[in-house]
């Protein structure tokens, strides 16, 4: 194989991993092979992504925004929680959270929401997990380019302290 | 990995990892969640009673005690059912 049999190869390679189409210089090529994540990864041509932990100190029913650090409203936020022994609550507990954005949802008679918004939760005494939509606007609190809230559906929900929220946070690239 | 602390009115609310809050140190974050940690077990052991208060370091007891106490109070419905979403339950809509 030819020196450039084997450089359109390389380049060939790259594209492929990063959904790129255009024309590579060995220059653009190092940078481009930089930019791929390991591990199966999202390469970065298709979506940028940010995760880190959120965890309270102590019992709260509140709904709290957590910093996700996109600088863009992201495409979709899931939270969920750790080790968690749900067997000391008497009442219901908040272990996960997602919010898919752009589908317009029906909350009540007269309330839509912009986006999925989906709970799991583990419900009171010996209930069940069961996976929830917020009951109202109240619970759904607001995706912004900063924040997106770890929602719950009503307000019986908490999340408890000294759990680990772990949550990650995707924005698509335009055409994904 | 960049750690953070989130205070109001100067207390501790959360910590964590990613963007938002204080940036604190690796170290300083560890030495916190420990201490998150162990108050929350104790809190949850003396709520399920396999403690009694005097199983709790004497400075933590006040704020154990506290946890307790709000625990045994937290709400089991929906106080802030609307008309709105009322209706919604009896037509056998959202909730």
């Amino acid at each position: 194989m030819a020196l450039t049999d084997k450089l359109k190869a390389i380049a060939d390679a790259v594209r492929a991993k990063t959904g790129g189409t255009e024309l590579l210089t060995l220059d653009q090529m190092a940078a481009a092979i930089g930019g791929i994540s390991g591990g199966g990864g999202l390469p970065s041509a298709v979506a940028t992504v940010t995760y880190g932990d959120y965890i309270p100190t102590v019992d709260t029913n509140s709904m709290p925004d957590i910093e996700h650090g996109l600088g863009a409203v992201p495409d979709i936020v899931v939270a969920w929680c750790g080790e968690l022994d749900c067997s000391g609550y008497s009442t219901t507990t908040l272990i996960g959270s997602a919010i898919i954005r752009g589908i317009t949802t029906r909350l009540s008679s007269s309330a839509n929401s912009e986006n999925a918004n989906i709970c799991l939760i583990k419900e009171s005494g010996a209930g069940s997990v069961r996976v929830v939509s917020p009951s109202s606007q109240s619970y759904v609190g607001t995706l912004t380019e900063s924040v997106f809230p770890l929602q719950k559906n009503s307000a019986a929900v908490y999340i408890r302290g000294g759990v680990s929220y772990h949550w990650i946070a995707v924005k698509l690239r335009e055409g994904v | 990995m960049r750690h953070y602390k989130m205070l109001n009115d100067g207390y501790l609310v959360a910590i964590g990892t990613g963007a938002g809050g204080v940036e604190i140190t690796e170290e300083e974050y560890n030495a916190l969640l420990s201490e998150i940690r162990e108050k929350a077990a104790l809190a949850n052991q003396m709520y399920k009673g396999e403690i009694t208060i005097d199983a709790v370091p004497a400075e933590w007891q006040e704020e154990i005690q506290q946890r307790v106490n709000e625990r045994l109070t937290e709400i089991d419905d929906d106080p802030d059912l609307t008309a709105e979403e009322a209706i919604d339950i009896i037509l056998g809509g959202a909730k």
